[in-house]
């Protein structure tokens, strides 16, 4: 009975090597590459090379840069190593315009946002206003009646509780976030009421940049450290707005 | 008497600094205002590009350069100045106190409920979704949306797609390496960019199915169940090795 049993466990592992030896040669589909980050950054441009220093001691950084403080610059982060996740053309950033004597700020920003989804209702909204002859001057509950009226149907979010989550949520999903913002940056001496778009806000990398209509050029991004965005976010009345379509964004470029 | 006489000198002499200039607008040039004076036409001021042009001579005009008097504030950028000294670009600033909600297309919601909300119109992570993009003619891009939002074949990827379409000549697609000649071109992309699928015209929502069953990281061929084959899924190898292996373990023994 001892040498069935062993003739038995020699056929069973002959065929359970057989199976499996199979197995590896039937043929699966090609595995997919592993996901990479939702926003590939660029490779860094070599640093500006900086004065020397001349020691002893450890040399403070140079400039508004120090401390993270804002500096106006380009698509791409000022040391390099971040570019914007929302890089809407200059072409379709067109400047703030008042309604009625009032600025319209949160309606350009959203205008911003509605041409990276391609919300087409929503193009040009501050011109939509003045044609209606609605004044200028935001606030949640207003965008809530301005969207009903132009977009109906027109998904979006809203958030006045400050959480900087919520800020990293609609950008790592590529939307782009409107944004109260006071100003006391490289275009702005004092402190202002105004909303802007924010193209950029990683915790992680210690960056984000603001996208001011007042400035729409592609020179005039204001780059700054996250925490003095969040100062600024939330020290222009309530504690921090931000308001986000719901429409997907654009596609990134394609490639093999 | 020298002294006071000098003073009125002075003061007939000295033009007075900035009294003298006047910036005027045009009734049927909203993006212009003129620079005038003493009755004279310096420049214009172009709102658009904020730019300054000198008038040099009647129909004569010079480079943009910086304006010899600044344009009013708000025609730089519409502000008010608020009793605080706050310059306001369009912000109601007390209708943003009472703060603290999340809102989704108006309605109040929990943190949660605005991450995670049900239904299509929600900000879930979809960075990791593949994009779907129809590129072409509008009544192409109309057919693919209908049988997106329609057709039964399709359902499964509704809302597991970012879904866009364009106009070939659209900023998105334009100069970003997209082929914009299909009738539609569709693309199929992974988050990152990569290519996985791509046909320069529309075969009909069967054969997109099949592309995107293929596209998609969560589909393993592999452990698609075959209800058809019972037993007869079985290979034969097997079925005729287990039958050796009981014929060994429980056959008649000729040596007992």
């Amino acid at each position: 009975m001892n040498q069935r049993v062993l003739l038995a466990l020699l056929i069973g592992g002959a065929l359970w090597w057989w199976y499996h030896d199979q197995a590896k040669m039937r043929p699966v589909p090609a595995p997919l590459p592993p996901a990479p980050p939702a926003n590939p950054k660029p490779k860094p441009d070599p640093k500006k090379p900086r004065r020397p220093c001349p020691g002893p001691g450890p040399c403070p950084l140079e400039g508004q840069e120090a401390g993270g403080r804002p500096v106006e610059g380009g698509r791409v982060s000022p040391d390099g190593t971040v570019e914007l996740v929302c890089d809407l053309p200059a072409s379709e950033r067109k400047k703030n315009i008042a309604s009625k004597g009032l600025g319209c700020c949160v309606f350009r920003a959203i205008d911003y946002a509605a041409r990276w989804q391609q919300v087409p209702q929503l193009y040009d909204l501050p011109e939509q206003l003045v044609k209606a002859g609605i004044p200028g001057g935001g606030h949640p509950d207003k965008v809530d009646e301005v969207l009903a009226r132009f977009a109906p149907g027109v998904s979006y979010l809203q958030d006045t509780s400050g959480d900087a989550d919520i800020l990293e949520a609609i950008l790592q999903t590529g939307r782009m976030p409107c944004v109260t913002y006071s100003g006391q940056d490289c275009h702005y001496s004092g402190r202002i009421a105004h909303m802007v778009c924010l193209p950029y806000f990683d915790r992680q990398s210690g960056w984000a940049c603001v996208s001011d209509n007042n400035y729409p050029a592609d020179s005039e991004f204001v780059w700054m450290s996250p925490d003095e965005f969040l100062r600024r976010w939330k020290g222009g009345g309530g504690d921090g707005w931000v308001f986000a379509l719901l429409a997907p964004p654009p596609p990134p470029p394609p490639h093999n | 008497m020298r002294t006071i006489g000098f003073l009125i000198f002075c003061l007939l002499v000295a033009p007075p600094a900035s009294a003298a200039y006047e910036w005027r607008t045009f009734p049927d040039e909203p993006d212009q205002l003129s620079l005038w004076q003493d009755g004279r036409q310096l420049g214009n001021w172009r709102i658009s590009t904020r730019e300054y042009l000198p008038l040099l001579a009647p129909g004569t005009w010079g480079d943009p350069c910086p304006p010899p008097y600044p344009p009013p504030q708000e025609v730089v950028a519409p502000a008010k100045i608020e009793s605080d000294g706050t310059l306001n670009f369009g912000l109601d600033r007390a209708r943003l106190s009472g703060a603290g909600k999340h809102l989704l297309n108006g309605r109040e919601v929990r943190k949660e409920e605005l991450l995670q909300a049900l239904g299509p119109a929600r900000l879930t992570d979809d960075s990791q979704w593949p994009s779907l993009t129809i590129i072409g003619p509008e009544a192409g891009r109309q057919k693919v949306l209908s049988d997106l939002q329609s057709s039964p074949l399709l359902a499964p990827w509704k809302d597991r797609l970012k879904v866009q379409d364009y106009a070939p000549d659209h900023w998105a697609v334009r100069d970003a390496g997209f082929v914009t000649t299909g009738q539609p071109t569709i693309y199929c992309q992974a988050p990152d960019g990569t290519v996985l699928h791509r046909q320069d015209e529309y075969r009909g929502p069967e054969a997109l199915a099949e592309v995107l069953r293929q596209v998609d990281p969560l589909y393993k061929p592999e452990q698609d169940p075959d209800l058809n084959k019972g037993w007869a899924g079985i290979s034969w190898p097997l079925l005729i090795g287990g039958a050796v292996v009981l014929f060994v373990l429980f056959g008649k023994d000729e040596n007992r």
